[in-house]
């Protein structure tokens, strides 16, 4: 059995393809972001080696730490407002018996539309200063003075698209803890409901700490994905009203693609995945300690 | 179960029943206003459809390309995910089966690489080496098909094989040893043996992919200039800098997007559901 498993060509054939691939259109460019991140390069000459000169003057850029504010902000957002209503729904959903595949599907459909199809429907549908459905509503109670351009103001622009981004993404987390929820079994709920606890009492005591696996692997999806955040910025606002709702991304591709600093950009793409250890490193750390309690 | 226990279900059902209309409503909201004539849309957005027109649907099909961008969306989406899956299945098998442990191992460390690093991180870098994959390889990409397909199977890869190698190991191991007994190669295994019992992985790995590829908008915008090989994502994003007064246009535009994808949804839910969440529990 083993003889034939142990097949040298074989093993190339099978493997080769995908590691030539990926060695050339990632680990290639990967290596690269690193070189060039050292060096001064508009795209198109020679870089050349420039040391930490880039750093530097990324300590000094204001930009890059206001637009890690704003990635601080999806992170913040995902923790505190979605994954409530993330662990809500998928509560709620494993209580009824009726309907529940209904409200499965339909709440999992916005994960498989595309970014710019999100922005298009909150961005006219939601947020238009004129046919947009808030400022209507907002006219109709009398609450005219609160209408506004959504996406221009600069007191409104990243909370509107933090709440699009949320309508986007929170039903594929809701069907992921769904599926833990069902995993408890029927017994502990029917012993806890004959010892008179209700239902928000077994949702806290038994559900939530039952799930805790789950609820890990969600916080820690969302703060990864919170730093690497880039389409749905890109595509509602481009980072603007003046660079307002700008992400490490969003920032590295103006500086990379429209003002042709490559070398820079390339800065700013390491400063993201130093973050992005970080953050989830200290994310991994706590949620372990939270489990050994 | 007691009467109050039936009024906690209608209370259950009532907060579910709100959020599936924050879920649904602004897709119906441009569903129903791509049926009307521009001026309906601005003096009542809100209101049911008046006056019934396609003429937006028409209007957008014959003047903004939509049919160009659908084809090019179906033709890299297709090409991407099918190549994907082949090469992620092989070299899952190889990794599963063939003991060479140390490579193994390695191979597996460098593709969990790119589930860790943001694939954003390296864009800089790949637009400008996509540019000039001509001076390395000797013929241009830039500006082809193969500037996004090639990419998206890249980026495709890790995810794959980490699904399909997990369902692989858990394959029993009788079925190729009696088909070795029987004479049949490492190849003959793998086509006529573990292909067609992976199938069912295989495929939700494929549709994960073509999801993903069908999806993706910045490499899409930034690998190809050419507006006659524009992908539907990307073709979109330009109907909203485009159409933006253009009410109804746009959102015609949108449905053509939409309305495919949610019918093969709607058919193939399980399936989707089921590929899409158990790949990034694995990741």
């Amino acid at each position: 059995m083993i003889r034939t498993y142990r097949n040298p060509l074989a093993y190339l054939i099978f493997i080769v393809p995908t590691l030539f691939l990926y060695g050339v259109f990632y680990l290639f460019p990967l290596s690269s972001t690193i070189t060039y991140a050292f060096s001064d390069w508009d795209g198109l000459s020679k870089p050349v080696f420039n040391g930490l000169d880039n750093f530097h003057r990324a300590l000094r850029d204001e930009q890059i730490w206001k637009s890690l504010i704003n990635n601080l902000a999806f992170t913040g957002f995902a923790l505190l407002i979605q994954l409530p209503i993330i662990l809500g729904a998928a509560v709620l959903i494993s209580e009824v018996r009726r309907l529940s595949g209904f409200y499965k599907t339909t709440f999992f459909m916005p994960a498989i539309l595309s970014t710019p199809v999100v922005a298009v429907l909150w961005s006219f549908v939601v947020f238009h200063p004129e046919i947009g459905v808030l400022n209507l509503v907002l006219r109709r109670i009398g609450l005219e003075s609160w209408s506004r351009a959504w996406l221009a103001d600069d007191h409104t622009a990243l909370l509107s698209i933090l709440v699009a981004n949320a309508w986007a993404s929170v039903g594929f987390y809701v069907v992921l803890a769904l599926a833990a929820v069902y995993g408890i079994s029927r017994e502990i709920h029917e012993a806890a409901q004959v010892d008179g606890a209700s239902f928000f009492q077994r949702a806290w005591w038994i559900t939530i700490p039952m799930i805790r696996p789950v609820i890990s692997v969600i916080i820690l999806l969302k703060v990864a994905g919170s730093l690497k955040t880039l389409d749905i910025v890109m595509v509602m606002t481009g980072g603007g009203p003046a660079g307002l709702t700008d992400v490490l991304a969003t920032y590295m591709y103006r500086v990379g693609f429209q003002y042709q600093e490559s070398g820079y950009a390339n800065t700013i793409a390491l400063i993201m995945v130093v973050f992005t250890v970080i953050l989830t490193g200290i994310t991994k750390y706590v949620s372990k300690k939270l489990e050994e309690v | 179960m007691g009467k109050e226990s039936k009024r906690g279900g209608m209370y259950i059902h009532a907060v579910l029943m709100g959020y599936v209309i924050i879920t649904l409503y602004p897709l119906y909201w441009a569903f129903q206003n791509s049926f009307k004539r521009h001026v309906d849309i601005i003096v009542s957005p809100f209101m049911p459809v008046k006056h019934f027109t396609l003429q937006n649907y028409v209007d957008v099909w014959k003047t903004s390309h939509v049919n160009v961008y659908l084809i090019n969306s179906l033709i890299v989406s297709s090409i991407s995910s099918a190549a994907t899956v082949i090469m992620a299945a092989m070299a899952s098998y190889a990794l599963v089966r063939i003991p060479y442990r140390k490579w193994n191992r390695g191979i597996m460390s460098i593709l969990l690489l790119a589930i860790m690093v943001p694939g954003a991180t390296i864009l800089v870098p790949l637009y400008s080496f996509v540019r000039k994959f001509e001076q390395y390889f000797g013929f241009q990409i830039y500006d082809t098909y193969l500037s996004l397909i090639l990419p998206y199977v890249t980026f495709g890869l890790a995810i794959s094989v980490v699904i399909i190698k997990a369902f692989m190991s858990s394959m029993p191991r009788e079925l190729e040893e009696a088909a070795v007994m029987d004479g049949l190669s490492i190849y003959g295994l793998f086509f006529r043996i573990v292909f067609p019992l992976t199938l069912p992985a295989l495929v939700s790995v494929f549709i994960v992919n073509y999801l993903n590829n069908w999806n993706e908008f910045i490499m899409a915008n930034l690998l190809l200039s050419k507006e006659s090989l524009r992908t539907l994502a990307v073709g979109v994003a330009a109907f909203k800098d485009m159409l933006n007064t253009n009410y109804g246009g746009l959102f015609a535009a949108t449905m053509y997007s939409v309305i495919p994808v949610v019918v093969v949804y709607i058919i193939l839910q399980d399936k989707i559901i089921e590929g899409l969440t158990s790949g990034s529990m694995k990741g």
